[in-house]
């Protein structure tokens, strides 16, 4: 097929514009040659533009089921709906690299557009530095993980189908909003490399870089939701999140992300840390790198993980190295220039996002730490260990704890100084949240109070504190609705965050301790009573699909004899692949999940199947705060503080008046 | 980050972090702490720098996770049925005096299959083999050795798979080497084939061929050469 | 059986030598790769057994019922790509879990059946990686970091704080030299320039280069 052609083609267009974009800018900015530092911008559009067409042309590929292409014979088949055949571009190493390589253009472009008000030069800079990755990664992918590989001079009639845990929603969405945070990690990094190679020594870049980190921080946390709502229904045993090294590789660099914001903050605010917050956003890329490196090379054990091939991961840990060796390297060189004194006293904003920024480093090292010890531990000889959510919960609920103690109190405090009477509020607040806490933990479930009575009492220890901050902020305007009128987006995005943030802890502490799990044999009219509700199987029949055949359950769930809903749990077998899955029935609800899935029939009495039944409450909070979260994060960033003006100085309105343009204003275009 | 200092950084990866103890009047110490700072701020390159290089060193190995509780232990307990006549039992006094192969298969196992002939030439070389029949239906595994011959020179059977739980089995088939004194000395995931029989198993069983020769334990150090 | 005609396969190519491939049938091919793509676990998303098994066992009571399923995410199947025994219907987790079964029907405990498994299957069995000395940076690395990073910034901070008080020329003290009258006029100042810059503290400092 021709269109695949010049997909490859198009690729090798975007590794050469990417060199090119590396290349000719720099001269420009060594030199001051304004006229090709200009040339990034174009650059970085054409790059994207050549990206979308290369993309376009794999999803063309399989659409048509052109078998020619190894990689879509391997994930691929004529069965396959048209929907899954189009998200089976990025269902496999290659073609999900290729979507890395699309996405990191579309990011590029969009800093290249929403950068037109920065001077030229930092501009410029920066586009240098996201093209020097790009131009790795496409090196990467064009030699080593081409999807555009031809089976030729064989032409197979079908493909192998796409993996069966595949077929389904979640792989449509999941993967490019992951790569979206995971790919858009390297602006910030981006900025603090050009800012550093610039040699600035203010923190203005940071008010730049800021909504950069957000939109990528908060496009991980929806990727990071979505996989585990998707592994959640899809795998059959109600587990959410597993500690597994694939899903850590993705929580790193949000947790590092999310340290970055903050330290962002302050040093926007006050100029402060500017050293710190440059490791951050190096720290923060490297993770997301060290993801990509961990998922593809064979070197942890995961489900999640591609085919291994210690090749690839040769490659992916050189790029590793040198683009975080070059960054950890600048940052030796020219980063200790930018080292401020600051004064601010004990009791501050300051402190607190200190605070914050150690508890949150140290659970990144938690995570890091256990899902490589197994790799040290066998480097070292200390034997086989398996690290696992045992380890993991144990130390990283506590940090949580502990952080949301302090977001309670360092979100509402003021900077540099506060001198309000904090202990006797702080006092009575502690007190309030740990006797309502204490309270509703009994009457949820007195054998279980410890884990919920602690998450609701920080919980509500934050909430106060937020309630104690609104009323002091609207204080002095002329009605508390008026007042709130008043407060800066940037405000509501930190409140709206921090409200997910409790929304989603309360959901974990609850389903974790409270959900109920039966497995039993059921046959035709068979009824089973969990958790108040009541599962009949009404009957089984077979079920067909486009590529797969099954049986299907017709459960009815009752509560206290009203009807509550039908759900239909069905086991199917796909016939290329031969897999067999699950597909779970769930009655989704704010409160709780009823959750039903079909096992196999029972080996001593056909007629009977087994059937694992689910009552998981408030499992939907989980998900539900990670996207208040994200929201959070998008009001941030829609502050105006950060949309760039471009005004003029008085030097500029002078030469304008008298019929001149400056060069500033050429190269600002 | 202390308040009021000149910035000190935390130095983060995964190796831990330092503090700038510089004195708090920094212009006469000026100098000193600009080398002082500049080397704190190396910290992390030789940190990643190291990070890397085990990275490295882990590609390519195999992540694949292999039980060796077994070794040097003896073969564990057990009373199970012989294959050929079920009414007997067997138990850890029936196994052979001498070093020998103990091979757990089942004829419902793919990779058994494969392995099958090579057993048979082991045999005929006058390799010691006991098998363990596992979790297998007992018409299918007669019928399995009918076809293909049997190399055993006895075959017990493990039908509820609790003998191979003790070994620490994970699939079929696996084969352990036994000295003299029913200790096992090496554990063979997977089939048995030229190619491990001779780097594998026949520096093993050589040695301990030799030490029952002469009646003693084989030394532990040479073990642990011989037999990887 | 398709389900062990899966597993069969699964088995032969992982165990198999690589055959090389000069000649590709067509049909080889595809039946090839279909191997492969099961065996090489070519899933970008999730398992390779998509479903866990579902085994119905009786309890005596609750209590055994949690025990058992507490025990079956904590322990490890041996043959999969990290998976725990309650997530895994490969032939060796399923004997693993009738095993703890019957353990807990004899009535063990939980450390009972840890070490039962661990005796046979290694430290790896469990998820829980054991305390010891070669785990002691595992355990206590992370709390022992924390607490000292906290002690040594609340340290560093009250002694930077002593010593500005102590050093700065121009301290609050000095105001004694005013007369009351100007302290009153200065303290009426202070306080409501505290006010606005309280009222506007999202109002940036380093927001000069907006102003250009």
């Amino acid at each position: 097929m021709l269109i695949t052609e010049l997909g490859y083609f198009a690729l090798l267009a975007a590794f050469v514009l990417a060199i090119l974009q590396v290349v000719l800018p720099t001269i420009g900015v060594m030199n001051n040659h304004v006229a090709w530092q200009r040339l990034a911008p174009s650059l970085a559009w054409a790059q994207f533009a050549a990206m979308i067409v290369s993309f376009g042309a794999l999803m063309a590929g399989f659409y048509f089921n052109d078998f020619s292409l190894v990689y879509v014979t391997q994930h691929s088949n004529t069965l396959l709906p048209w929907y899954y055949k189009l998200s089976a571009t990025w269902g496999g190493h290659e073609g999900s690299l290729l979507l890395w390589m699309t996405i990191m253009a579309t990011w590029c472009a969009l800093v290249s557009y929403f950068s037109r008000g920065l001077p030229l030069s930092m501009r410029a800079r920066v586009l240098v530095i996201l093209a020097g990755v790009q131009m790795m990664m496409l090196a990467m992918l064009i030699f080593t993980s081409s999807p555009f590989d031809r089976t030729l001079p064989n032409l197979p009639v079908d493909g192998a189908d796409l993996n069966p845990v595949l077929q389904d929603f979640g792989l449509i969405i999941h993967p490019p909003m992951l790569y979206m945070g995971y790919v858009g990690m390297v602006v910030p990094f981006a900025f603090c490399m050009a800012a550093l190679w610039e040699g600035r020594l203010d923190a203005v870049w940071t008010r730049w870089s800021r909504p950069w980190a957000l939109a990528a921080w908060g496009f991980l946390t929806i990727g990071i939701a979505l996989g585990s709502w998707w592994a959640y229904y899809e795998l059959g045993w109600g587990g959410w999140w597993f500690w597994d090294p694939v899903e850590n590789a993705s929580l790193m660099p949000w947790l590092a992300g999310l340290a970055l914001l903050h330290s962002l903050a302050v040093t926007e605010k006050r100029g402060v840390f500017k050293a710190w917050t440059i490791m951050l956003a190096i720290f923060a890329f490297a993770l997301s790198l060290l993801g990509t490196f961990l998922v593809r090379s064979g070197v942890i054990t995961s489900v999640h993980s591609f085919a291994a091939d210690p090749t690839r991961g040769l490659v992916i840990l050189v790029i590793l190295g040198i683009i975080v060796g070059g960054g950890l390297l600048m940052f030796a060189i020219r980063g200790w220039r930018l080292t401020v004194e600051s004064q601010y006293q004990l009791v501050s904003r300051e402190s607190f996002l200190v605070i914050n920024n150690v508890i949150i480093l140290i659970a990144t090292l938690v995570v890091l730490l256990g899902t490589l010890y197994p790799i040290i531990a066998d480097s070292f000889n200390l034997g086989q260990v398996s690290v696992g959510p045992p380890y993991f919960n144990a130390l990283f609920v506590p940090l949580t704890w502990l952080l949301l103690i302090a977001m309670g109190m360092g979100s509402n405090i003021r900077w540099k100084k506060d001198s309000r009477p904090l202990l006797g509020a702080g006092m009575v607040i502690a007190v309030s949240s740990l006797v309502l806490a204490a309270i509703i933990a009994y009457f949820v479930s007195p054998s279980d109070m410890l884990n919920i009575g602690v998450t609701l009492a920080v919980s509500f220890w934050v909430l106060f504190w937020m309630v104690v901050d609104f009323k002091d902020k609207t204080k002095n305007a002329p009605s508390f609705f008026k007042g709130l009128g008043q407060l800066r987006l940037s405000y509501w995005g930190q409140q709206t965050a921090h409200i997910g943030v409790i929304i989603a802890v309360i959901g974990v502490a609850f389903t974790s301790t409270l959900s109920i799990e039966r497995d039993v044999a059921l046959g035709e009219n068979d009824t089973v009573h969990v958790q108040g509700y009541d599962f009949e199987v009404k009957d089984f029949h077979e079920v067909r699909g486009s590529n797969f055949d099954g049986m299907q359950a017709q459960v009815e769930v009752t509560k206290d004899g009203q009807k509550v809903t039908t759900l239909y749990p069905e086991k199917r077998t796909y016939v290329i692949s031969m897999m067999p899955m699950t597909e779970a029935a769930i009655d989704a609800s704010l409160m709780r999940d009823v959750y039903v899935a079909l096992g196999e029939p029972i080996a001593e009495d056909s007629n009977k199947w087994a059937v694992r039944i689910y009552v998981k409450p408030l499992i939907r909070w989980i998900w539900l705060g990670a996207i208040i979260m994200a929201l959070g994060g998008l009001l941030s960033m829609l502050d105006s503080r950060y949309r760039i003006k471009k005004t003029k100085t008085s030097a500029q309105i002078a030469a304008n008046k008298a019929g001149f343009i400056t060069e500033a204003e050429i190269g600002e275009k | 980050m202390s308040p009021s200092d000149n910035s000190s950084q935390k130095t983060p990866d995964n190796k831990g972090t330092a503090n700038n103890k510089a004195a708090a009047n920094n212009k006469p110490t000026k100098t000193m702490k600009k080398s002082q700072m500049k080397i704190w701020f190396l910290i992390p390159l030789i940190v990643f720098a190291g990070f890397v290089v085990m990275l490295y060193m882990r590609l390519g190995q195999p992540t694949d996770i292999v039980t060796n509780t077994a070794l040097e232990r003896p073969v564990p307990t057990f009373e199970l049925p012989l294959l050929s006549d079920t009414s007997r039992i067997m138990t850890n006094d029936n196994l052979p005096d001498q070093p020998f192969l103990m091979n757990i298969w089942g004829s419902w196992c793919p990779t058994c299959i494969i392995e099958h002939p090579f057993l048979m030439q082991l045999e005929e070389r006058g390799v010691n083999l006991v098998g363990v029949n596992y979790k297998d239906d007992i018409g299918n595994a007669l019928g399995y050795l009918n076809r293909g011959g049997d190399p055993f020179s006895m075959s017990i059977q493990d039908l509820s798979g609790q003998f191979a739980l003790d070994l620490g089995l994970t699939g079929a088939p696996e084969t352990f080497v036994v000295d003299g004194e029913g200790i096992i000395r090496q554990h063979i995931v997977g089939e048995i084939n030229e190619s491990n029989w001779q780097s594998r198993i026949t520096p093993c069983l050589m040695l301990l061929n030799e030490a029952d020769k002469n009646n003693v334990s084989p030394d532990a150090t040479q073990v642990k050469e011989m037999c990887k | 059986m398709t389900a062990l005609y899966l597993k069969a396969r699964h088995v032969q190519a992982m165990r198999s030598k690589a055959m090389p491939a000069q000649v590709m049938h067509l049909k080889n091919l595809t039946i090839k790769l279909a191997g492969l793509l099961l065996a090489c676990l070519l899933s970008f998303g999730i398992s390779f057994s998509a479903h866990a098994a579902i085994e119905v066992y009786d309890f005596d009571s609750v209590q055994q019922e949690a025990q058992y399923r507490g025990l079956i995410e904590e322990l490890r199947c041996p043959k999969c790509q990290n998976q725990n025994l309650a997530g895994s219907d490969a032939p060796i987790a399923q004997d693993l879990k009738q095993k703890t079964y019957d353990l807990i029907k004899e009535g063990r405990s939980d450390t009972e059946i840890r070490a039962y498994m661990q005796e046979r299957y290694g430290d790896f069995i469990t998820y829980k990686p054991p305390v010891r000395p070669s785990t002691w940076i595992l355990w206590f690395f992370p709390p022992l970091l924390l607490i000292v990073l906290v002690i040594g910034w609340f340290w560093q901070s009250k002694r930077s704080q002593r010593v500005a008080r102590g050093q700065s020329g121009v301290t609050v003290d000095s105001v004694a030299a005013l007369s009351a009258a100007e302290k009153a006029e200065l303290d009426r100042l202070l306080s409501r320039s505290n006010k606005h810059s309280n009222d506007n503290n999202e109002h940036d400092i380093t927001s000069t280069e907006d102003k250009k």
